[in-house]
């Protein structure tokens, strides 16, 4: 059995490291242990509890569960389970490719890329609030003005329609989440040594083969880590159903699981609070053998994965 | 000429796409310069032409925002106003530090991680991993009974000290740019008697500058136009996003027109698109996010 050399071990060089290492690690970890670990833990044990209306609770077994699978609310949790698979699959999945696309117009620096980065950025820099007042007065006012004075048709109110509601919310999503997820892929790409580029020129690429197997395989890890935190946010997703329609008027057909228990905290009905634990509970249980899944089969297919992999 | 016409294939391709850029651009710039217009109109040109240039342009809306804008909030058990300046002072208390201590604890953390051999180095890589692949669905409902619990909710300070954990994009960001910063450096001040603090304080964050003030300023902006915590966590602290979110829905009863609630708009917007402007270059390069492997 190898000796361990306890002299070697405590020098003062190695405890003058640790002391300075587990100091730096103190305020950090302290937060993580209260904002993550304990408030999981109370999570957890809240979804098993009743609480009455004066903050008091009492040991409620699996009723939660049961409330939220079979209750009054289980038709809307349905249709905001089905809602969050859609806007996870438009906005992530068809949205992805598309971004490298345009990420890659980006990178090859082609007309108008330095306005277009600049452009892209700004309505991250306002707040959510006026790019949402901005979009919904353009949809219920000037779209409509704009419909009877050229075309000379009535359009109905899209936003509270129950049947496009949705659709605009998506819409919405789209219009202003790709330009935030196409700063990072053009970045990514941005990253990539021009040797390489080079490389792949005088062995006579062109624009499409350069992207598939030169630009994409070099920024799989980037599209790795933003597929799974997406996937891993599939069942979170809440729209921005707050900022349309405030607490109480969300069309039924535009329901999100992330605004249904954003709103069971908000109404402040506290006996309602172990629901809204239990979902996220199972919403947890959903979400993680898929998020593995995803993970599992993008390393497998990570075209560099022998390189990337070396990293480690 | 089949590689001609490939070339010809793909220089189509790359006009389409810079159309689409054309037109997705011009749709958000618009509503941007459509604000600014509208905020300039009387409530009667308003009615007149929803689209069109103010008639005669009114730059009282931009002083009338200050005496209309005013939100009443319950503190300590009594009614108080909060007029524009009193909101604006708490969102730039809120914008400056909350900030500084969200990055100071994923500074701290990823450095240590990235640059040092320890018993739980591979430990905490390994939560950052887990924190954000394994989606662990902590219900707002039991972080405001923490928050209430700790003495957080509705409470300033507390709230902006304890931003939350370190891990997540910005320790994976940071962390790789740490991890690039070559030992070199830190050895000379080592050979020089210099200690571990010395080679954190005087040689990596001069170095990490750059990439440091690009996330504080992208989260000064974040927080600056942040009404969410008002709402949430702080409702007897209205900052000036939550103040206009409010005063929207209830123009009406403060007497104010959409002119002059886009008035308030665009003086909320104009440090964060100032602020944006002045780093506009370091804040797109900065934005780089790796693998999640080590």
């Amino acid at each position: 059995m190898e000796k361990i050399n306890w002299k070697k071990k405590f020098n003062r060089k190695n405890v003058f490291k640790n002391i300075f290492v587990y100091c730096m690690l103190l305020y950090p970890l302290a937060q993580f242990l209260v904002f993550y670990v304990y408030m999981n833990f109370e999570n957890i044990m809240m979804a098993f509890k009743g609480m009455m209306p004066d903050g008091s609770t009492y040991w409620n077994g699996l009723e939660n569960f049961k409330i939220v699978l079979t209750g009054v609310d289980s038709e809307l949790i349905r249709i905001a389970f089905a809602n969050n698979l859609w806007m996870f699959f438009l906005t992530t999945i068809v949205g992805m490719p598309l971004n490298i696309l345009f990420g890659y117009y980006l990178f090859k620096k082609k007309f108008g890329s330095t306005a277009i980065r600049i452009v892209y950025m700004l309505p991250s820099m306002v707040s959510g609030v006026v790019m949402n007042l901005l979009f919904m007065k353009f949809v219920e006012l000037g779209l409509p003005t704009m419909f009877k004075q050229y075309f000379g048709v009535q359009l109905p109110n899209l936003i509270r329609n129950n049947d496009t509601a949705f659709g605009v919310q998506v819409f919405y999503t789209l219009w202003l989440g790709f330009s935030s997820s196409l700063i990072i892929y053009s970045n990514a790409m941005f990253a990539i040594d021009e040797g390489i580029i080079e490389a792949g020129k005088i062995d006579g690429t062109n624009n499409l083969t350069e992207l598939i197997f030169i630009v994409v395989p070099l920024i799989f890890p980037t599209l790795t880590t933003y597929m799974v935190t997406g996937v891993s946010s599939i069942f979170t997703l809440s729209g921005s159903l707050f900022l349309f329609y405030g607490l109480n008027d969300v069309p039924h057909s535009t329901y999100m699981l992330g605004f249904y228990l954003f709103r069971i905290a908000m109404v402040g009905d506290l006996t309602a609070y172990p629901q809204g634990s239990a979902m996220s509970i199972i919403i947890t249980l959903v979400t993680v053998p898929i998020t593995l899944f995803t993970r599992w089969g993008l390393n497998r297919i990570d075209p560099m994965r022998d390189t990337h992999a070396d990293i480690s | 000429m089949r590689k001609s016409g490939k070339v010809k294939q793909a220089q189509t391709i790359f006009i389409i796409i810079g159309l689409i850029f054309l037109i997705h651009g011009l749709s958000l710039i618009l509503p941007f310069v459509w604000m600014i217009l509208t905020s300039f109109k009387s409530r009667l040109d308003f009615q007149d032409s929803f689209l069109g240039l103010p008639s005669v342009w009114k730059w009282e809306n931009y002083t009338q925002i200050f005496s209309l804008l005013r939100i009443e909030v319950i503190k300590n058990g009594s009614f108080y106003t909060y007029n524009v300046f009193d909101m604006m002072a708490n969102s730039l208390t809120m914008a400056l530090t909350r900030p500084f201590f969200g990055l100071l604890s994923v500074v701290l953390c990823s450095y240590v991680v990235a640059k040092y051999d320890f018993a739980i180095r591979k430990l905490l890589f390994n939560i950052n991993i887990f924190v954000m692949v394994i989606p662990i669905v902590g219900s707002l409902s039991t972080t405001l009974t923490v928050y209430k619990n700790l003495g957080i909710y509705n409470n300033l300070w507390p709230y902006i000290i304890f931003p939350g954990g370190p891990f997540g994009f910005n320790f994976l960001l940071l962390y790789g740019a740490f991890k690039a910063i070559p030992n070199t450096y830190s050895e000379a001040i080592f050979i020089d008697g210099g200690g571990h603090l010395t080679v954190f304080l005087r040689i990596i964050l001069p170095m990490m500058l750059p990439t440091l003030s690009a996330l504080y300023v992208l989260s000064f902006i974040g927080a600056w136009n942040d009404y969410s915590s008002s709402l949430i966590y702080l409702p007897s602290v209205p900052t000036l996003a939550y103040g206009l979110y409010i005063f929207q829905y209830d123009s009406a009863k403060y007497g104010a027109s959409l002119p002059e609630v886009l008035a308030g708009f665009t003086i909320c917007s104009i440090p964060s698109v100032a602020l944006y402007c002045g780093f506009q270059k370091i804040i797109t390069k900065s934005l780089a996010i790796g693998g999640l492997k080590e």
